[in-house]
């Protein structure tokens, strides 16, 4: 079943460079209890997207100015301010790239997963603590009781991220959106971090969006793969088919960039050129000036989502 | 129990500290008596001609130099005070034979009154105001805002004085143009003192407030579901604040030395008033005595500073 449906989301910054066509038109779906992989060189939009379904895009300087966000059926971009905040850690979760800033410092950790379960009021529960307590336990953090009392500056970065994922998962949403949650932390702190969410992923049975930049952890974790670049999704597919047969050529060309599949990917680039200034976005495919594929009409007309059959979907003018 | 156990003792120790750093600023007291006492020695003037005119005999000069210990070297002159001031003694004025703390004692509730009151307006007005405008950054609100409190915050402060003066007292009429002989009378000298550290503080919390909005925190408190009341009042104004408290509290001796001038203006009766007309006169012990108590108040807002800024922000707290 569909939990989430993004058709043709368009967003853009104004800023003084002029306008950025951040996301051009993307489409993505996400199924219940599912786990899908966002990847992409820097700068693709990947975090915009994520931030864009909880409309936590600072408006100014961006603007979606086209486009859906369906969930639970309905249109998050027709929500008013108040709904969107029912929605928010309640519904949709949200962590973070660096988890020892994602805290607030002044606040305990205990304080402030009991704000949002004060807030949300979770079913199941009999009192604030006793739900802190319980989502510090979840994630594996040792005496959760006294840890409570801790204030972020106390925890190591792991922990910090341990609870970070209670606290935003202490409400028990159907979708997390996990922006590079391990790629501050320690090699030896991330694959914990990762088993802490896949299991109480399993036990909430809530879908992930795991934004990543590490072709490994897709591997481990990911039921399906989207493959950004530069606004645009462009291949979409189940973990098996993408690492086997990737059909769009950004998408050949990172597998193929990634000698060591546990390395970052920006690091090792093999695709040459570099991403386009987004303000001045190459037309037609946006991906032409560095493939080596391209055709006439790649210069001309963007490239439509072709449904290769089984969910893999491809943007390229080669097929269709 | 054992929740209970660490808060006793963390209030033992912050008791222990703060006896700590009482302890340690003694030297710095003295530090800067005995450095103000030498400053005041080279300075050229003579409160025995201040005393007896420069028509009066050197025998009559020698004498009365005599008989206030002027004759004897600096070093000792300094230890006698020292001596006389540990058992409370802070002796004579020059001009008035009185003893100096009477004089001294009736001035302090006016610096107080007027430097608190100045201050705590920079608290109560800065702060909100700071923050409204970088909520509603770039607005005309933000853009009015901080217009005027630039404009409070470049003005020499005796210069204010003067036209606040001639706006509110020669020309409306509506507050009196000197002395402390109604509560009315607070108004200008306080306005003069504290709009200058009121525009100060709403620019520092403007700016302060601005970067933390863009802390990744302040987008988790967001992503949480938190309304944006929440957000600022819990999440932002807490961390954009300690900087400021801090930077406050340190600027505390700054507020006390603009008394000195603001009383003069408004011939306020506090103790600035006081330390300039000694200063004119060379009235060793009642300025000695100023220096001494406006040291220890510094001591001391430094120190409530660091308290202040513990409570706020855990990370610096003792322990
Ligand atoms: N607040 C903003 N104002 C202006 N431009 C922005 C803002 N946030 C993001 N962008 C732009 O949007 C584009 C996509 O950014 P995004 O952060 O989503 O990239 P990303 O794929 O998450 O990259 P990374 O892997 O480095 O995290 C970038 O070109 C970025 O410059
Ligand atoms: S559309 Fe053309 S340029 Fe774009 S990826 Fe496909 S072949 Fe290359
Ligand atoms: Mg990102």
């Amino acid at each position: 079943m569909t939990l989430l449906e993004i058709k043709n989301l368009h967003l853009q910054f104004n800023s003084d460079e002029g306008l950025a066509l951040v996301l051009d038109g993307i489409n993505l779906k996400v199924q219940k209890g599912e786990t899908l992989g966002l990847v992409g060189e820097s700068g693709c939009g990947k975090s915009v997207t994520g931030m864009s379904i909880l409309q936590l895009v600072p408006t100014p300087p961006g603007e979606i100015t086209q486009g859906e966000i369906i969930f639970d059926g309905e249109n998050l971009l027709g929500k008013s301010t108040k709904e969107m905040r029912e929605i928010r850690g309640r519904k949709i979760a949200m962590i973070f790239q660096d988890p020892m800033v994602s805290l607030n410092p002044v606040y305990t950790i205990g304080n402030q997963i009991a704000e949002a379960i004060d807030l949300h009021q979770p079913k199941g529960i009999s009192s604030t603590w006793e739900g802190v307590v319980d989502s510090l336990a979840s994630v594996q953090i040792a005496d959760p009781a006294s840890r409570a009392h801790n204030y972020p500056h106390q925890f190591s970065g792991g922990m910090c991220q341990r609870g970070m994922i209670a606290m935003m998962l202490s409400c028990r949403p159907s979708l997390l959106i996990a922006d590079e949650p391990t790629t501050a932390l320690d090699v030896t702190v991330q694959a914990q971090v990762l088993k802490v969410m896949a299991d109480l992923q399993k036990e909430l049975g809530m879908a992930v969006i795991l934004i990543t930049h590490n072709i490994g952890v897709v591997a481990e974790t990911c039921d399906r793969v989207a493959v950004m670049y530069a606004g645009n999704i462009v291949e979409t597919a189940d973990v098996e088919t993408l690492f086997e047969n990737p059909q769009h050529p950004y998408t050949r060309g990172l597998l193929g960039s990634i000698p060591r599949a546990d390395r970052d990917m920006n690091e090792l680039t093999i695709i040459e050129g570099s991403v386009p200034n987004l303000t001045k976005p190459p037309q037609g495919c946006r991906f032409h000036p560095r493939c080596k594929e391209a055709m006439d009409i790649c210069r001309q007309t963007k490239p439509t989502d072709l449904d290769l059959g089984d969910g893999h979907i491809v943007a390229c003018h080669l097929y269709g | 129990m054992a929740c209970l156990d660490t808060k006793t003792l963390k209030r033992t120790s912050v008791f222990r500290y703060i006896l700590k750093r009482l302890a340690l600023s003694i030297p710095v007291i003295l530090g800067v008596t005995l450095i103000a006492f030498l400053i005041l020695y080279l300075t050229p003037g003579d409160p025995v001609i201040n005393l007896l005119g420069a028509r009066s005999t050197l025998e009559d000069q020698a004498a009365l130099r005599e008989k206030l210990g002027l004759d004897q070297p600096v070093l000792v002159q300094y230890g006698r005070w020292l001596a006389n001031v540990v058992q409370g003694d802070f002796g004579k004025s020059i001009l008035s034979k009185q003893p100096v703390m009477n004089a001294i004692s009736s001035r302090i509730p006016f610096t107080l009154k007027l430097t608190l009151t100045a201050f705590l307006s920079s608290i109560v007005i800065g702060i909100p105001v700071g923050l409204l405008a970088a909520v509603k950054q770039n607005t005309a609100i933000d853009h009015i805002s901080m217009g005027f409190a630039m404009f409070f915050y470049s003005m020499p402060d005796f210069w204010f004085g003067l036209m606040l003066t001639l706006l509110f007292s020669l020309t409306l009429h509506w507050l009196p143009v000197s002395g402390a002989y109604e509560p009315k009378s607070l108004v200008l000298p306080a306005l003069a003192l504290g709009l200058p550290k009121i525009g100060s503080i709403a620019r520092l919390i403007r700016a302060e407030t601005l970067e933390v909005m863009r802390e990744e925190y302040t987008l988790t408190a967001r992503a949480k579901g938190l309304s944006e009341w929440v957000i600022i009042f819990k999440h932002v104004l807490r961390n954009a604040a300690i900087p400021v408290m801090v930077m406050l509290f340190l600027s505390l001796p700054w507020l006390i030395s603009g008394a000195v001038v603001i009383e003069t203006i408004f011939a306020w009766p506090g103790m600035g008033q006081l330390m300039y007309q000694a200063i004119l006169r060379k009235d060793f012990p009642v300025i000695q005595a100023l220096l001494l108590i406006i040291a220890f108040l510094t001591v001391l807002f430094n120190l409530l500073g660091d308290i202040v800024s513990g409570l706020l922000d855990p990370r610096i707290r003792v322990n």
